[in-house]
C-alpha cells in the first residue's frame, strides 16, 4: 500500500512555515493562517491510510550470490512508514502544537516567524517518527534541533540566547556522533534503510565497527532525548522557553526519544551492552532530574527538570528492550507528554499574569486563582502516577516490566523516582498557591484574577479529559501500542 | 532518625541555598538510590558479596551526607561542567560498547 497522504504530514507544515514567514508582520493573517494550518495538521494523520510511502526507495530486495545477504535493488532512497503508533505520536504532537499556536494567537501580537519555527519543528519531528531511513532521520533531527533553538531565540532574552547557543553547540557534538555512526553502518553494509540494515546486520554484532556505530548512535540518542549528561542542557532549554512552548518542546523530546529508541531496538535489540547503557543513563536522569527539580527556586526550572526526569523513566522502560518494557515506555511517553503539557500550560498562565515564576515572588495565589490551582493539581497528580489519571497506568506497567525483566532494583528506583517527582511538583504548588508569602510587600504583590483566556482554558480542559479518559479506560489505546511493541522487539 | 534530620537540616542551613525540606527529601532519595544503583551495577556477582558491598555503599553515602549540594553543583549547565560529563559519558559508552561491561 502506498498512501499519498503520508508525506503531507511533513510537507504541509514545511509549506506553512514558509507561508507564515512571508506573512510575518501581518498580525491578523498570521493568526488565521496559523490556526487553520494546525487544524489541517491534525486532520492529515486522521485521514491517512496506514502504509508505506516510498520516495524512489526499492520495493523489492534481491539476494547476494556471494554472501547470501538480502540486499536492495535500489538502496539510496527514503521510506516513510505510517501505522497506529506513528498516527498516535503525530496526532499528539499536532494537538500540543495547536495549543501552543492558539495560545500565541491569543496574545497581543502574533509573530509569523515564531509560528513558522513551530511549524518547522512539527515537520521535522513528524518526519523523524515516520522515517524508515536512518540518514533521513538524522537530517530531520538536525532540523528539529535548529527549529527548537530558534523558538527559544524568539524569546529575545540573554538567557534564552545562551540556552539556544548551548543547545546548538552540544547538538553539534551529538549530531556529529550520529552522522559518523551512520557513516560506519553505511560503509559496512551499504544500506541506509532501517529494515535493510536490520536484515544485513544479522550475526554481525561482534564487528567492532558496528559496536562503535552503536556507541555513537547512543550518544546522539542521549542528546535528542535530553538524558544524562545532556539533561541540564535540555532542562535549560525548556525553562528558557515560554511555558506554553515548553509544553511543545518536552512533547517533541519524548516523541523523538521513542522514535530513536525504536530504531536502536530494531537494529541492535538484544545487545546487552546497549541495554545496560540505556538503563544506566536513564536511571541517572530519572533520579538526578528529580533531585534537581526538588532544589529549584523557580517554577519553570522545577517543571523543566521534572520533565527531564520523566524522560529518564521513558528511556529506562525502552532500555529494558522487552515487549512489556517497550510498550510501557511508549505508553508513558504519550501519557507524560499530555500530563506535563497540562502543568506547563498552567505555568504559562501564571507567568503571563505574574511575569515571574520565582517562588520568592509568588505565594498564596489559591484564593485569587482557584481554577488555575485546581487544573494544576490535576496535572501534578497525573504526572505523579496517581489513579485515576493516565500516567498511573503507564508507570504501573513500567514497574511491572522492570520486575518481570528480572530487574527488581530498577522497579524500586522507579517507585522512588515517581515519589520524588510528586514531592518536587507539590513543593512548587505549595509555594505558589498555598503558602502565604510574607516577605513580599503590598506594592510587589502579584495582581492575579481567576480568569483564564478562552483558548488556554480549552487546551487545559481537553488535556484534563484526555488524562482522565486514558487513565480510566486504557485498554483500547494500550493494547494497540502493545501490538506495535511486539513488532518493534521482533525487528519489524 | 531524629538525629539524622537535625544533622542534615543544620548542615543544609549552613552550606547553601537549598530549602531544608527539599534538601532532606533529596538526601534521603540519594541514600536509597546509590545502594540500589550499585546493586544493579554489580548484579552479576554473588548475592552475599552484593549485599555486603551494598551495605558498605549505604554507609559511605550516609557518612558523606549531605550530598545534595554536591549533586546540584555537578548538575549544572555551565560549559565546563557539562562538557566534562559529556566527554566522560562519551568515553565510557564507547568503552562499554567495544570492551563490554564485565
Amino acid at each position: 500500500m502506498n498512501s499519498e497522504l503520508i508525506p503531507l504530514m511533513v510537507v504541509f507544515p514545511l509549506i506553512s512555515a514558509i507561508i507564515l514567514n512571508v506573512l510575518h508582520g501581518k498580525d491578523k493573517a498570521v493568526r488565521y493562517y496559523g490556526t487553520l494550518a494546525m487544524l489541517v495538521i491534525i486532520a492529515i494523520p486522521l485521514l491517512t491510510v496506514y502504509g508505506n510511502h516510498l520516495f524512489g526507495a526499492h520495493s523489492e530486495i534481491s539476494t547476494s550470490p556471494q554472501t547470501g545477504i538480502q540486499i536492495p535493488v535500489i538502496d539510496l532512497a527514503i521510506e516513510y512508514t505510517f501505522s497506529f503508533l506513528q498516527r498516535v505520536l503525530v496526532i499528539i504532537l499536532a494537538v500540543i502544537a495547536t495549543f501552543a499556536v492558539l495560545i500565541h494567537s491569543g496574545e497581543k501580537k502574533a509573530s509569523g516567524s515564531y509560528l513558522s519555527m513551530i511549524m518547522l519543528s512539527i515537520a521535522a519531528v513528524s518526519a523523524v517518527v515516520m522515517a524508515n531511513d536512518i540518514f533521513n532521520m538524522f537530517v530531520f533531527l538536525e532540523i528539529a534541533a535548529i527549529s527548537q533553538a530558534a523558538i527559544i531565540i524568539t524569546m529575545g532574552r540573554p538567557d534564552a540566547y545562551k540556552a539556544a547557543f548551548k543547545y546548538l553547540m552540544y547538538g553539534g557534538v551529538a549530531g556529529a556522533s550520529i552522522l559518523i555512526g551512520i557513516a560506519l553502518l553505511l560503509g559496512t553494509f551499504g544500506v541506509l534503510n532501517i529494515t535493510d540494515l536490520h536484515n544485513a546486520m544479522a550475526g554481525q554484532m561482534s564487528n567492532p565497527i558496528v559496536l562503535t556505530a552503536i556507541g555513537l548512535l547512543l550518544i546522539g540518542w542521549l542528546f535528542e532525548s535530553g538524558l544524562f549528561p545532556f539533561h541540564t542542557i535540555k532542562s535549560n532549554l525548556y525553562s528558557s522557553a515560554k511555558p506554553d512552548v515548553g509544553a511543545l518542546l518536552q512533547t517533541e523530546t519524548k516523541i523523538v526519544l521513542i522514535a530513536i529508541s525504536i530504531v536502536l531496538i530494531r537494529l541492535f535489540g538484544g545487545f546487552s551492552n546497549m541495554s545496560a547503557v540505556m538503563l544506566g543513563l536513564s536511571l541517572i536522569t530519572l533520579v538526578f532530574g528529580g533531585i534537581m527539580a526538588l532544589v529549584q527556586k523557580d517554577f519553570r526550572r522545577l517543571v523543566a527538570f521534572a520533565a527531564v526526569s520523566q524522560a529518564g523513566l521513558v528511556g529506562l522502560s525502552m532500555g529494558l528492550g522487552t515487549e512489556a518494557g517497550v510498550s510501557a515506555g511508549i505508553f508513558h511517553a504519550v501519557n507524560d507528554a499530555l500530563a506535563m503539557s497540562l502543568i506547563f500550560i498552567t505555568i504559562y498562565v501564571l507567568y503571563d499574569r505574574a511575569k515571574t515564576t520565582e517562588f520568592s515572588k509568588l505565594g498564596g495565589l489559591l484564593t485569587k486563582a482557584p481554577t488555575l490551582a485546581f487544573l494544576q493539581i490535576i496535572g501534578i497528580l497525573a504526572v505523579s502516577g496517581i489513579p485515576p489519571f493516565n500516567a498511573y497506568q503507564s508507570e504501573y506497567r513500567i514497574i511491572d516490566a522492570a520486575f518481570s525483566s528480572g530487574y527488581p532494583e530498577l522497579g524500586v528506583i522507579v517507585i522512588l523516582g515517581t515519589i520524588l517527582t510528586f514531592v518536587a511538583l507539590m513543593k512548587g504548588f505549595y509555594l505558589t498557591f498555598l503558602k502565604e508569602n510574607v516577605t513580599i510587600t503590598a506594592k510587589d504583590r502579584i495582581f492575579m484574577t481567576n480568569k483564564i483566556p478562552r483558548a488556554t482554558m480549552l487546551a487545559l480542559v481537553i488535556l484534563v479529559i484526555v488524562c482522565i479518559g486514558i487513565g480510566v479506560y486504557p485498554s483500547p489505546f494500550y493494547d494497540r501500542i502493545s501490538d506495535a511493541a511486539m513488532l518493534i522487539v521482533g525487528g519489524w | 532518625m531524629d538525629k539524622l534530620y537535625d544533622f542534615l537540616s543544620e548542615k543544609l542551613k549552613s552550606l547553601g541555598p537549598v530549602h531544608v525540606g527539599s534538601g532532606i527529601s533529596a538526601e534521603y532519595m540519594l541514600l536509597a538510590f546509590f545502594p540500589l544503583a550499585f546493586v544493579a551495577l554489580v548484579r552479576g556477582l554473588e548475592n552475599v558479596t552484593v549485599s555486603v558491598l551494598a551495605i558498605l555503599v549505604t554507609a559511605m553515602v550516609a557518612f558523606s551526607a549531605p550530598l545534595v549540594l554536591k549533586v546540584a553543583r555537578e548538575n549544572s549547565d555551565h560549559y565546563n561542567v557539562a562538557s566534562f560529563y559529556i566527554a566522560i559519558a562519551m568515553g565510557l559508552i564507547l568503552m562499554i560498547m567495544i570492551g563490554g561491561l564485565y
